[in-house]
């Protein structure tokens, strides 16, 4: 799954663009969309936040779930894709979704993040996170995240 | 919360053997691959120039304020009165959102893909030990609540100074 | 390769409801005997997907929810063709229309509903006139449309709304009879339903609001003859009835499950007697704003209950009511959302919005410190995080509200962000 860190994120959009690029999606059609709030710190100070939603290819998805035509559907890799020719554009995955991730196409056709399969393939980074410029993004697996995490809190605790 | 249940681990007693995460799996009915307590492992650079292994469990801290659960997207985890924090696995979508607030990685994805993690034990007797504190053959793991672990660890505290031992920082409590 | 008598899972209906609780049943016991009846021949299909097929969105065979592989891979019976008309539920056996007699250890009764045929067209089987609601239907809508010709739909619903749609987007010209004044009236509010109506009319759908139809004949060469309320008459190919439905309890009349709006169901929708569930269409499920019982007739809401229902077969106490009334309704791009109940009107705070160029519109109802429905024309990226958040998943704090209410247009920054 890709992982967003939001401390890192800077809000340039760079990961939409790639995005776009790499899949030749066209307007209101994206695998990612970062949003951004603003909120007060403790000295008073506006900040901004940002944060990328992005499909997280849930093991048991809604939007599989939903899909009135099976459409959508989940490979052996656990990956979530959309067979566009098979969508009715009903709009209910992305309303079952709950991070609304499905967006739809000029055909009304839905279109999601694919996880860029031909790139892991070809071994490489898909294009979002390979296009942040401040490595915002990572394609990291849950096992891998929850190593990462346990292992840089005992670090913590032994330059104390 | 007085009488809440959390597990203390002492860094300077776990020795790193694993015992921990194999009766937790035993006893969990675990399958291959997640680990709801999992022994850490970090190499330091002491002073004399020589290298020491520092060993600690890792598992769920139940915490008061969980980022797991406002974080997850169907409401599929929930604390109760005792704090445990426990998830329902037929609301679970396995998006992985807890794993991504967790602080600890304490979240863990079975071989269905959804989130299972450490109960503290919840179908025992909740004055009977964990598993994992059972089995811990040297009692690197204590299980209890915050009050009583306190009162424990002043007094080691205390015992340390007064047998003239240098006292080395325990961890935080 | 019958399967035991006793432990059998029997699922009525092989629509959204009926194969979710199939798969749910699969996911938990991979050796339980189950056996889907379906009351329509052929495959199980969607009908939701039928006004996609008849516009030429998707071909006929893109309909189809399951095929026989997936039925023999899994070892699930599907007996199509067969509706069930009889229940014993002292012998725990169901009657089919063939004769053939079921035994069960657990029953699913997921028969969905049938749609109302007014008593005017009973004497008037005259091809080309129909509802939407099966294949036959849809196979018979196409081939009489598919040189041309003119269409009215009778009804203003959401079936009414997407069959329109359909024949609009395939280039027919098309006449919505609404007896109310406006369409979609039971979920959305007149602003939402007139710019809905806009986008049908420049599709080129003539709606007549206000009026109902006084007389139906048939012409020579087969054209149908409509004389509305009004006075005005048309002359169309094929007129589209589509007046609602009720649910399809028929063959439960002798049973104590029959009820005319449903079946009551409990919070693991089982029915009254244990060992019979009901899930989809007719099942009275508590609303998750209400907390009234009904029928819910949503792809949506047959798909969790179905869901439900099947774990809850399988020997699971999974808590499966409060549905939520969701409906989407697309135009070629151009859609409107209904979630919740956007139209209740005591102690509401009711907070609509309109952008510049007239095109997009939401409206938000509150009550008692809760979003409990919401109406979203035009830009529909947010729609996802409405459901959710009726059902109190994130919670509505007074923050989150007034963020909502400064941010109409995009909701996810206030849930996401405090």
């Amino acid at each position: 799954m890709i992982v967003f860190n939001p401390d890192r994120c800077v809000g340039c959009y760079a990961c939409q663009v790639a995005c776009k690029v790499e899949r030749g999606l066209p307007a209101g059609a994206c695998g990612i969309t970062v949003l951004s709030y603003e909120s007060l710190d403790g000295g008073g100070e506006r900040r901004v936040h940002y944060r990328a939603l992005l499909c997280h290819h849930c093991a048991d998805a809604p939007c599989v779930r939903i899909c009135p035509v099976r459409a959508v559907t989940r490979d052996k890799n656990g990956i979530i894709s959309v067979a566009s020719e098979k969508c009715i554009g009903c709009r209910l995955c992305s309303l079952s979704c709950p991070h609304s991730i499905p967006s739809f196409n000029d055909r009304q056709q839905m279109t999601k993040c694919n996880l860029c399969i031909e790139r892991i393939e070809a071994g490489l980074k898909p294009a979002c996170v390979a296009g942040c410029p401040v490595a915002a993004l990572e394609i990291e697996a849950p096992r891998e995240i929850s190593v990462r995490k346990r292992r840089g809190l005992l670090r913590k605790r032994c330059c104390l | 919360m007085e009488g809440t249940r959390v597990l203390y681990f002492d860094m300077e007693r776990c020795v790193g053997c694993h015992a921990c995460e194999t009766a937790c799996k035993i006893e969990n009915n675990i399958s291959i691959g997640p680990k709801w307590i999992e022994v850490v492992q970090h190499d330091v650079l002491k002073d004399d120039g020589t290298w020491t292994m520092k060993f600690m469990p890792m598992n769920c801290r139940h915490c008061a304020k969980a980022p797991c659960i406002p974080a997850c997207p169907t409401g599929a985890i929930e604390q109760g009165a005792d704090r445990v924090v426990l998830v329902n696995s037929r609301l679970c979508i396995g998006c992985a959102e807890c794993l991504q607030a967790c602080p600890f990685g304490a979240p863990q994805f079975g071989p269905g893909g959804l989130m299972e993690k450490c109960t503290l034990c919840a179908h025992r007797d909740p004055e009977a030990p964990t598993a994992c504190e059972q089995f811990c053959p040297v009692g690197a793991i204590r299980s209890g609540r915050p009050q009583e672990l306190s009162s424990q660890k002043r007094k080691q505290c205390l015992f340390i100074a007064a047998a003239g031992v240098t006292a080395r920082s325990t961890g935080e409590a | 390769m019958r399967p035991e008598k006793k432990e059998r899972m029997l699922i009525l209906g092989a629509g959204a409801a009926g194969l979710s609780a199939a798969d749910a049943i699969r996911s938990v016991n991979p050796d339980s005997p189950v056996t889907i009846v379906s009351g329509e021949k052929g495959l199980p299909y969607a009908r939701m997907a039928l006004p996609y097929y008849i516009s030429g969105k998707i071909p006929v065979k893109g309909i189809f929810t399951g095929m026989r592989r997936d039925f023999s891979g899994r070892k699930i019976e599907y007996i199509p063709g067969d509706p069930a008309v009889g229940l014993d539920t002292h012998r725990q056996k169901v009657l089919l229309r063939s004769g053939l007699a079921l035994e069960y250890g657990k029953l699913l009764v997921a028969t969905g509903s049938v749609p109302e045929y007014p008593d005017m067209l009973a004497g008037l089987d005259a091809p080309g006139i129909c509802n939407l609601w099966t294949l036959k239907d849809a196979l018979q809508i196409k081939r009489r449309i598919e040189h041309g010709g003119a269409i009215a739909v009778w009804g203003a619903g959401f079936v009414a709304f997407m069959a329109a749609k359909a024949l609009a987007m395939h280039g027919r010209k098309v006449y919505l009879i609404c007896r109310a004044n406006r369409i979609l009236r039971r979920v959305l509010d007149e602003g939402a339903a007139g710019l809905m109506e806009h986008a049908l009319s420049e599709k080129g759908v003539v709606c007549l609001k206000d009026t109902n139809v006084e007389h139906i004949g048939v012409l020579k060469g087969g054209k149908k003859h409509i004389v509305l309320d009004g006075g005005r008459e048309l002359a169309v190919d094929v007129l589209i009835v589509a007046l609602g439905t009720r649910p399809n309890t028929g063959f439960l009349h002798e049973t104590p499950l029959a009820g005319k709006k449903g079946l009551e169901v409990d919070e693991y929708l089982g029915t009254r007697i244990p060992g019979i569930y009901a899930a989809g269409d007719l099942a009275l499920v508590r609303d998750c704003v209400t907390g009234e019982r009904i029928a819910h007739a949503l792809w949506s809401a047959a798909v969790r209950e179905g869901r439900g229902a099947g774990l809850n077969m399988a020997g699971d106490r999974h808590q499966c009511d409060l549905s939520l009334l969701m409906n989407v309704i697309d135009l070629g791009g151009y859609g409107a959302v209904s979630v919740g109940h956007p139209l209740l009107a005591n102690n509401t705070e009711v907070y609509q919005f309109a952008d510049k160029a007239g095109k997009a519109y939401r409206r938000l109802v509150f009550q008692d410190r809760r979003l409990i429905g919401a109406i979203i024309v035009g830009r529909c990226t947010d729609t996802g995080f409405f459901p959710a958040l009726i059902r109190g998943v994130p919670e509505l704090t007074q923050a989150r509200k007034q963020k909502i209410l400064r941010f109409p247009w995009n909701i996810a920054p206030a849930l996401l962000g405090l």
